[in-house]
């Protein structure tokens, strides 16, 4: 064997001596890899005395592995250690820290979703005053037809200081994808306030990508504006991003594509579409609400009764829908568990204010930590899979926030009323005590005992008349003996 | 009594080894002709209960000798004194490991 295998084999044993040093407690660790580390040179200079062999190697790997023993053997006698981690489970640090952890992953995938991001700026977004959309019905549905939109047109309104129309339908992309496009005339810019890039070729419509279908698609490419794709067998010009005010705008399309009037005069003018509309002064005078009513010569003469709404933002973005969800998980808590959970105590002995205030203040904490993940956990499982604005995601932040804050409240309460008054640890070892049948008088239930010797908890299996509620018993220091942990001494 | 009670053949060799010169531990590994696996935890449990105990050789030294430092094992007055019980108890013991000393005479 060469030397640059002897080499090889060398490293390969101080591998091994570093992955078994894993294994020996933290204080040990440096001293222990440098003893046997050591030690190894010394087996290797014998053993490789007369050259690098194969079974010379064997013996030294047969060294090497008796490290593996001497750690595990480090590891299970340091008795302190197991102590510590036995103090530290089931503890109050524990329970926090885990609670912390989670909120941290849940708001950083928040963070990092972009739903989140355009819902947050959606819900931020406010459209100008005085713009409704006309509609013929209760429900956001395409209800007027361009012939209806081109003849209010071309008359001079006086409620109206400017009128749009826009349909959407779905169209191929380029890549094959259906997307949502919206054909809408050149005025919808203008009636909502936004700027829009103007130019353009004689005979090339210029459209505007929404924010979520240019990340999507485009992947967020700022060369995009002035490229010519083609949608659906036609051919249109990117001007650039729709502005967000178009978000507030009924059926979220992915492109706008920005037609004159002729243009949409050729397709089909019977087809129906949105109206938006910019109220005057004087339409705004009459406005009731956030509504106002429009009446208007039908096709065959008739009056037609018509609804002028305000877009304002639906819900007040994910906070709102948060505050709400988290309302009425607090309202509902009752129903499904005592709030208040009762105890009392065998002895006289109470804990000190100082313990008390701590035992609610960890309440506090994690109440506070649950309802955080709540908000962030339901952001994440709302909008995990949702790139743009999409109403529905909002009902399922609802549902989500609420189901995660009414159970996580639940367990909070419920978690507390399992943990010593004390030094906060979870109680453990529960023991059945008693038979129903056999008893008169007496109780049956479970006990349960703190890991730090400070009390029992009795709760008894069938609430009686002398027998209620769970009951602490303190103890006091004939029970020392039985408790290696020095946190029942602090 | 207890020391003498609880210690075994294997600890006992070890007191020997080192009584006998023998002091860092890959030198009484090979002169007891027992496996790493059992020598270096053994020689943990002699320290922990105090019958030996260890310290670093001068890097100074280990420098001079173009090696690193050994970590060198010393029998305390407890382990001299466990030694010598267990001579008793089993006495090829001596014979199997003879100090510098014993080999003279």
């Amino acid at each position: 064997m060469t030397r640059a295998a002897g080499v090889a084999f060398h490293a390969i044993d101080l591998a091994f001596l570093r992955g078994a040093s894993l294994v020996v407690p933290f204080p040990l660790r440096a001293e222990w890899y440098r003893e046997w580390r050591a030690e190894l040179w010394h087996v290797r200079q014998t053993f490789l005395a007369d050259g690098v062999t194969w079974s010379a190697e064997c013996q030294v790997a047969g060294f090497c592995r008796g490290a593996l023993q001497d750690a595990a053997c480090l590891r299970h006698e340091k008795g302190e250690m197991a102590v510590a981690s036995a103090s530290m489970h089931g503890s109050a640090r524990q329970c926090l820290l885990c609670l912390c952890a989670l909120l941290i992953l849940c708001a950083t995938v928040a963070r990092l979703l972009p739903g989140v991001r355009t819902e947050e700026q959606a819900s931020r977004m406010v459209l100008r005053d005085g713009v409704v959309l006309i509609e013929h019905g209760e429900n956001q549905a395409p209800s007027i037809p361009f012939s209806a939109y081109r003849d209010w047109a071309s008359r001079r309104q006086r409620f109206f200081d400017g009128l749009a129309f826009y349909r959407t339908d779905r169209q191929l992309a380029e890549s094959g994808a259906a997307i949502t496009v919206a054909q809408a005339s050149d005025s919808l810019f203008r009636v909502l306030g936004a700027d829009v890039p103007g130019g353009g070729e004689p005979g090339i419509p210029r459209a505007l990508l929404s924010e979520s279908m240019w990340r999507r698609m485009f992947h967020s490419d700022p060369d995009v504006p002035g490229t010519t794709v083609r949608i659906g067998n036609r051919l249109v010009r990117i001007a650039g991003i729709a502005p967000a005010e178009t978000m507030r705008l009924p059926d979220h399309a992915d492109i706008w594509i920005v037609e004159s009037p002729e243009q949409l005069t050729q397709k089909s003018p019977q087809q129906f579409g949105y109206v938006i509309a910019l109220l005057s002064s004087l339409g705004r005078a009459e406005m009731d609400g956030n509504a106002i009513s429009i009446t208007t010569p039908g096709p065959d003469g008739d009056d037609l009764e018509l609804r002028g709404v305000t877009l304002g933002p639906q819900s007040g973005g994910p906070i709102a829908i948060y505050l709400f969800s988290l309302l009425l998980a607090v309202l509902a808590l009752p129903a499904i568990t005592s709030v208040f959970q009762s105890e009392s105590s065998f002895a006289s002995h109470q804990p000190s204010f100082r313990t008390r205030a701590k035992r609610w203040a960890f309440l506090a904490a994690k109440l506070g930590l649950t309802a955080g993940i709540g908000y962030c956990a339901g952001l994440d499982l709302a909008y995990g899979n949702v790139t743009g604005y999409a109403p529905n995601a909002e009902l399922q932040q609802f549902a989500a926030s609420f189901l995660i804050c009414l159970f996580g409240l639940r367990w909070a309460i419920m978690d507390q009323s399992r943990r010593c008054p004390v030094c906060l640890r979870r109680v453990t070892h529960p023991a059945q005590v008693g038979i129903a049948s056999c008893n008169f008088l007496g109780w049956n239930g479970t006990e349960m005992i703190c890991t730090g010797g400070h009390a029992l908890l009795h709760v008894p299996s069938l609430p009686t008349s002398w027998f209620s509620r769970q009951r602490w018993m303190y103890l006091d220091t004939s029970w020392d003996f039985l408790f290696a942990d020095p946190a029942r001494h602090s | 009594m207890g020391t003498e009670a609880k210690l075994s053949h294997t600890a006992a060799m070890i007191l020997q080894a080192i009584h006998a010169g023998y002091l860092y531990g890959f030198s009484i590994m090979e002169t007891i002709g027992l496996p790493s696996g059992t020598v270096y935890p053994a020689m943990r449990r002699l320290e922990r209960d105090g019958l030996i105990r260890s310290k670093w050789e001068r890097q100074s030294i280990a420098d001079a000798e173009q090696r690193p430092p050994r970590k060198y094992y010393e029998l305390t007055p407890a382990g001299i004194a466990s030694l010598e019980s267990s001579r008793r108890r089993y006495p090829l013991l001596e014979r199997l490991l003879p100090t510098e000393e014993e080999k003279v005479r």
